[in-house]
């Protein structure tokens, strides 16, 4: 099966996979004008997790340099989505931050108050 | 604040064409800013994120004329207050939308529980992000304020930074 990929100017996504985790990057910027390409990947990451059986995703987002509310947003609907699956299809969510990126601790600690047990931040 | 009690320590004021693609230059030039005035670098963080979410408003919703945006620091009695406004036109529904929502999210006392709540009312729901707001208060910790004349918008979103 093919991993999801997405080339914008201003977002690169990328995947490998390894042993049961799906890791996904992000490079860039996100924001508005690459919402849609976004959602798009995320939702070809959800099904390549759910079709490869992965028990965690890993997003690292050491790479990402900022965030709009707009692309914040696909990530809140994936962790709604995520959520609402059956508990025997659901799979943890890690994201890999950069702490020097002090948008990235404010921004990923919200999702995981959203996101609740299936979602963790690393550092 | 008066001029008495207060200090500017840098301002910036910019005009530009609704355009998507200006924002997120139109945000790191704005957010330089800070590196030319007392601002501590974890606040600049907090400064963009709020910036972004004003600016991408406006830019969406403005049907006639330009965006102006204003980023201003100055020393106050708590340390420092940094101000960000943006004027723009948009039609009078969105601006009722937008009253309406900005009064929500300064009336919530507390600022992360109603951003946590816009997240679940609004995360199956297609159009919009319908975060921003919320986000500026619970992420930037700022205030919102918007004052409307006709279909001029002017949205503010103000902060006292500690000391510095």
């Amino acid at each position: 099966m093919e991993l999801p990929r997405m080339e914008t100017p201003m977002l690169k996504g990328s995947c490998q996979q390894t042993d049961g985790v799906l890791l996904a990057a992000l490079n860039g910027t996100a924001e508005l004008p690459v919402q849609e390409a976004l959602k798009a990947f995320v939702l070809e990451v959800q099904s390549a997790a759910r079709g490869g059986g992965a028990r965690q995703v890993d997003v690292d987002l050491k790479g990402l340099r900022f965030m709009s509310s707009s692309c914040f947003k696909v990530m809140v609907t994936w962790l709604a989505t995520l959520g609402a699956l059956p508990a025997e299809e659901r799979y943890r969510v890690r994201f890999l931050s950069d702490p020097t990126q002090h948008w990235q601790k404010r921004s990923l600690s919200a999702l995981a108050a959203f996101g609740g047990d299936l979602v963790e931040v690393v550092e | 604040m008066s001029e008495e009690d207060s200090q500017m320590t840098a301002a910036v004021e910019l005009v530009f064409s609704p355009d998507l693609d200006f924002v997120g230059k139109v945000r790191a030039f704005a957010s330089e800013l800070s590196d030319h005035s007392a601002v501590p670098f974890e606040w600049k963080s907090q400064i963009e994120v709020a910036l972004h979410e004003m600016l991408e408003n406006a830019v969406k919703t403005t049907r006639v004329g330009q965006v102006r945006v204003r980023v201003q620091v100055s020393r106050c009695a708590g340390g420092l207050e940094v101000e960000l406004r943006t004027w723009n036109r948009a039609p009078l529904e969105h601006l009722e939308e937008l009253q309406k929502a900005v009064a929500a999210v300064s009336a919530a006392p507390d600022p992360m529980g109603y951003y946590l709540e816009l997240m679940r009312r609004t995360a199956l729901v297609e159009n919009g992000s319908g975060l921003g707001l919320g986000r500026i208060r619970a992420e930037a910790g700022m205030n919102v304020d918007v004052e409307i004349e006709g279909d001029r918008a002017c949205v503010t979103a103000r902060a006292t930074m500690g000391d510095a």
